[in-house]
């Protein structure tokens, strides 16, 4: 932090108005994730990189891994689609009703997610709406078993982090300056042409600044795919909950949160610029 | 486009979204393209939307225990057994104190952060900025075993522990909502003050506090709605003397379906209906009035 | 670059906004090669006007044709039409060939000839070489240039252009009205071009249309319009002038504490009218045979704009106005008095039309959408 001798209104703002909070986050927040780390190679004593070694052969983890990644990418993607979709028929709707559907992806925002994951299984189970409506319509005789299954899980999470996605988008839309879509008429393009040469390459880094956050947040998801997941749609959180609270075992559950770890600031740098500009929306100065 | 040039003639304005469609000639005008291609999947996103928050409502009114859809009859039983179950009442008691609580000192902690990211360019921000919102995006469960192991060394658990843990969780609100509001400010305004004699003190307290509020309220409220819905390092730190809301509603969840739930999450949707359209309300008059 | 201009008629078009009308009854005109102006102060309804034209809006009611074809609801890419905006609208996600090489992509022109014209068509705009730069790596005349490139890079039968020069330093606007004025007689394109500042009208135009609350106010060449003005409004609108409130008689029109002025506008029906004067008409000295009207008026503030006075001056007939005197000699500081001749024979009698005088200060751009705020509604989830 090299600070620039400024005397104007700006210098009121000092950088040192970070410490306080910087320091708390070293202390509760930063330690603690170093203490993981830290476990995961000296837990036991001697582990070096053992634990490391044993994780990545692990066919079990890798196959949390696995459905952990699997699961982000596809409500990644699902997100993305209908999100978009949906920022766009708010941009295209009349104000009133751009309030309702904004309303509508908000109001999930703040309904607590347990609630809604349990809400879910209610939905979802043999005697759920669900089935009950598609017996209702004659279109299958049996329930289909939809709790306990990838679908379930993908539906409970997409519908948790559409907000994600349905924000950014709709913020990318409501400022493009709409001359350009008037210039690209002009300029031969018809509404098909103007809206995909145009307007969707000027939203895409709304869209994909949804699609990274979306995905981050996926990844870290434990309690969505608990209660409405099977045993294949367990994600890695649930190994390394399982490695502290049932086996003790803090190595493996130091060197799994580890590589979550990684694999998260990994994907936080390379989306970092798309996220700050999509959620800090600030003034250049 | 001039826009602007025709503003005084053109009060429809803001229904001429530029939009590709809507800018053709006539027949083709309406505000929302009445095509069933458009509205039949935005309604089915709607209903995906807003069905978990709302299939609460008729469940907790259900008078079985094994809930059905449609509702077999009318009860509030459940309703009566979460205000005489002292383990939810003292849940939500818990769950509240620590909310505001954390909150609180969310808001203490993260306004001087804002305001130092937000109004001031200074090199190593990208890096600051990135590390003070990383708990929002770590894994809670990476986050949650990391605290477990940490704060049990200090016998730091129950509600301080769990203050400590949702104040790291929720700071990042504040400190994104404060540097929206604080960067919308004219930097010319603050010039102004310490040319009118104002100290850089000064100029926080009287000049940037002030408009920033509306970003420290929304940033709070937040910050309040996470810490009161946090599941994951709430199981890792609360003990059985000292449960969350949350943490009751897991236990109870992975036992069994007890529509007890149902009817505090009828509750809490309502509160939260009310708060929504209070604040979509004053952002609307907030738009009037520029 | 071959151009087979158009002509464009608009048949009593008119325009509302709910009940807002924003142009009403526009008959107007424009030949082949023509380079007309839209002159008028904001909410005038030229914008509007321009918009119908270039197809962004479709009339209420009316007609528009280029070259005899009814094109009043044909969308505007199927108008070939160029299209310059006051904020450049370039694309941000393209880089300037790609901005040019746009409406050619749009009609499926091959990838060779494509970059042969978008070179052509820089380097009329004198832009050669900067195909590869981004819009935002530009200055905004460069900005403007690149617009006027794109526009015309499709040989477009008519340039339609809305304030291109609005955001301009009046420096750069001039030298860019002098190479638009050039463009369009090296290419012979049809440009009808909107704007609220006066000078440039006459400056460019072959022909001005004076819009004035969404109504066609005159029509005529920038020296028809100059010398004379059809309505007050014109009159205040264009150019400088000194105007007394008077009354035609229909032998004569008089102006309060001056009297009699012997002028005779037999065209208008007796009643309130203004006469006015153009600076050249305007002396400090009895100079010339012709009939003189003299009048004495009082400084009301003065300043020194670089080889005049400008002066704020009442007039007796309880006019004010604003005249420019050389700054050599003579009292012209606050309270002073002054004599000023006034040529008989060049004096515009126009009716009074009742309206306030017109600003030709432009609204602000502050018309932004306001953005939703994300961050109302970042909340966290965490799973």
């Amino acid at each position: 932090m090299v600070t620039a001798r400024v005397r104007d209104g700006r210098s009121a703002a000092s950088p040192l108005l970070v410490m306080p909070l910087l320091t708390l986050l070293a202390i509760f927040f930063l330690i603690p994730l170093g203490t993981v780390v830290v476990r995961s190679f000296t837990y036991p004593a001697d582990a070096g990189l053992a634990n490391y070694v044993r994780v990545l052969t692990d066919p079990v983890s890798l196959q949390y891994a696995g459905n952990t990644f699997r699961m982000a990418l596809i409500v990644t993607v699902l997100a993305v689609i209908i999100g978009y979709f949906y920022a766009y028929a708010m941009y295209k709707s009349r104000p009133g009703w751009r309030i309702f559907l904004l309303f509508a992806a908000l109001l999930p925002f703040w309904t607590s997610l347990l609630v809604r994951s349990f809400a879910w299984t209610v939905i979802l189970r043999d005697t759920g709406i669900f089935n009950q409506l598609l017996i209702g319509l004659g279109l299958i005789d049996e329930p289909i078993p939809l709790l306990r299954t990838s679908f379930a899980v993908t539906v409970g999470m997409t519908q948790i982090l559409l907000p994600f996605v349905i924000l950014p988008c709709w913020a990318a839309m409501a400022r493009v300056d709409a001359g350009l879509l008037s210039a690209s008429r002009s300029l031969g393009a018809g509404p098909v042409a103007t809206f995909w040469r145009v307007f969707v390459p000027l939203t895409a880094p709304g869209a994909a600044a949804g699609a990274v956050l979306t995905f981050i947040l996926a990844v870290g998801y434990y309690i969505t795919p608990v209660l409405l997941g099977g045993p294949a749609d367990q994600p890695i959180a649930v190994l390394i909950e399982s490695a502290v609270q049932q086996r003790g075992d803090w190595g493996t559950a130091g060197a799994l949160a580890t590589l979550v770890l990684i694999a998260v600031v990994l994907l936080l740098a390379a989306g970092w610029g798309l996220l700050a500009r999509a959620f800090l929306s600030r003034k250049e100065a | 486009m001039t826009r602007s040039i025709e503003q005084t003639v053109q009060p429809t304005k803001s229904l001429s979204h530029g939009d590709p469609e809507r800018s053709m000639p006539k027949g083709r005008r309406a505000g929302f393209s009445l095509r069933w291609w458009w509205i039949v999947p935005t309604v089915l996103i709607v209903v995906l939307l807003l069905l978990p928050s709302l299939v609460v409502i008729p469940m907790s009114f259900s008078p079985s225990e094994i809930l059905t859809f449609p509702p077999t009859g009318f009860s509030m039983k459940w309703y009566e057994n979460f205000i005489e179950d002292p383990q939810w009442t003292k849940a939500i008691g818990n769950s509240f104190a620590v909310a505001l609580v954390t909150s609180v000192f969310a808001a203490l902690i993260g306004t001087p952060a804002g305001i130092a990211l937000g109004f001031r360019r200074w090199r190593g921000q990208g890096i600051v900025l990135a590390l003070l919102v990383s708990p929002v995006i770590v894994p809670p469960m990476v986050i949650a075993v990391g605290m477990y192991v940490t704060y049990a060394q200090f016998d730091l658990t129950g509600f301080w522990g769990l203050v400590a843990a949702h104040t790291m969780l929720v700071t990042p609100f504040v400190v994104v909502t404060v540097i929206a509001s604080v960067s919308q400010i004219n930097p010319a305004a603050a010039d102004a003050a310490r040319s009118l004699g104002a100290a850089p003190f000064t100029v926080i307290t009287r000049i940037l506090l002030p408009l920033a509020l509306p970003g420290i309220i929304s940033g709070m409220l937040f910050a309040f709605v996470t810490s009161w819905d946090e599941v994951v390092v709430a199981l890792y730190l609360t003990d059985p003397g000292f449960k969350t809301l949350p943490v009751v509603m897991w236990d109870q969840l992975r036992e069994r379906v007890d529509p007890t739930v149902a009817a505090i999450a009828t509750i809490l949707l309502l509160i939260t209906i009310l708060i929504m359209i209070v604040v979509l309300l004053r952002g609307r008059r907030r738009k009037v009035g520029n | 670059m071959a151009i087979d201009a158009t002509s464009v008629t608009l048949r009593s078009v008119t325009k509302s906004y709910g009940q807002a009308i924003a142009v009403e009854g526009i008959d107007l005109t424009i030949n082949r090669g023509e380079f007309v102006s839209m002159l008028g102060p904001s909410g005038s309804g030229k914008t509007t006007t321009l918009k119908m034209i270039a197809g962004f809006e479709a009339p209420n009611s009316g007609q528009i044709t280029f070259d005899g074809d009814d094109v009043t609801n044909v969308a505007p890419e199927k108008r070939n039409i160029g299209v310059v905006f006051q904020n450049y609208s370039l694309f941000p996600h393209l880089t300037v060939g790609q901005n040019v090489a746009f409406p050619l992509k749009m009609r499926k022109v091959p990838a060779a000839e494509r970059a042969k014209r978008v070179a052509d068509a820089l380097a009329l705009v004198e832009l050669a070489g900067y195909e590869r730069r981004r819009p935002d790596s530009l200055s905004g005349g460069q900005q403007q240039r690149v617009a006027i490139a794109r526009a015309l890079v499709f040989e477009p039968s008519l340039l339609v252009m809305d304030e291109p020069l609005g955001a301009l330093d009046r420096r750069l606007r001039e030298v860019m009205q002098l190479e638009i004025k050039a463009l369009h007689e090296r290419l012979g394109v049809t440009v009808i071009y909107v704007t609220h500042d006066q000078e440039e009208a006459l400056t460019m135009s072959d022909r001005i249309v004076v819009f004035s609350q969404g109504r066609v106010e005159q029509v005529g060449t920038p020296r028809e319009i100059y010398d004379e003005p059809a309505t007050e409004f014109v009159a205040d609108f264009v150019g400088e002038s000194l105007a007394l409130t008077a009354a035609w008689t229909g032998t004569d029109v008089v102006a309060e504490n001056v009297g009699g002025l012997s002028i005779a506008a037999p065209d208008l029906p007796t009643g309130p009218v203004r006469v006015l004067w153009r600076p050249h008409a305007i002396s400090l000295e009895p100079i010339s045979d012709a009939h003189e009207i003299h009048v004495r008026a009082r400084v009301l503030t003065s300043g020194y704009a670089g080889g005049v006075v400008r002066a704020r001056i009442a007039l007796p007939t309880h006019d004010e106005g604003i005249v420019s005197i050389p700054a050599v000699g003579g009292d012209y500081t606050t309270g002073a008095s002054i004599d000023l001749y006034l040529r008989a024979d060049r004096a515009i009698v126009v009716p009074t039309d009742g309206r306030a005088t017109p600003s030709d200060l432009e609204a602000s751009p502050s018309d932004m959408e306001a953005s939703p705020n994300t961050l109302e509604a970042f909340g966290a989830d965490h799973g």
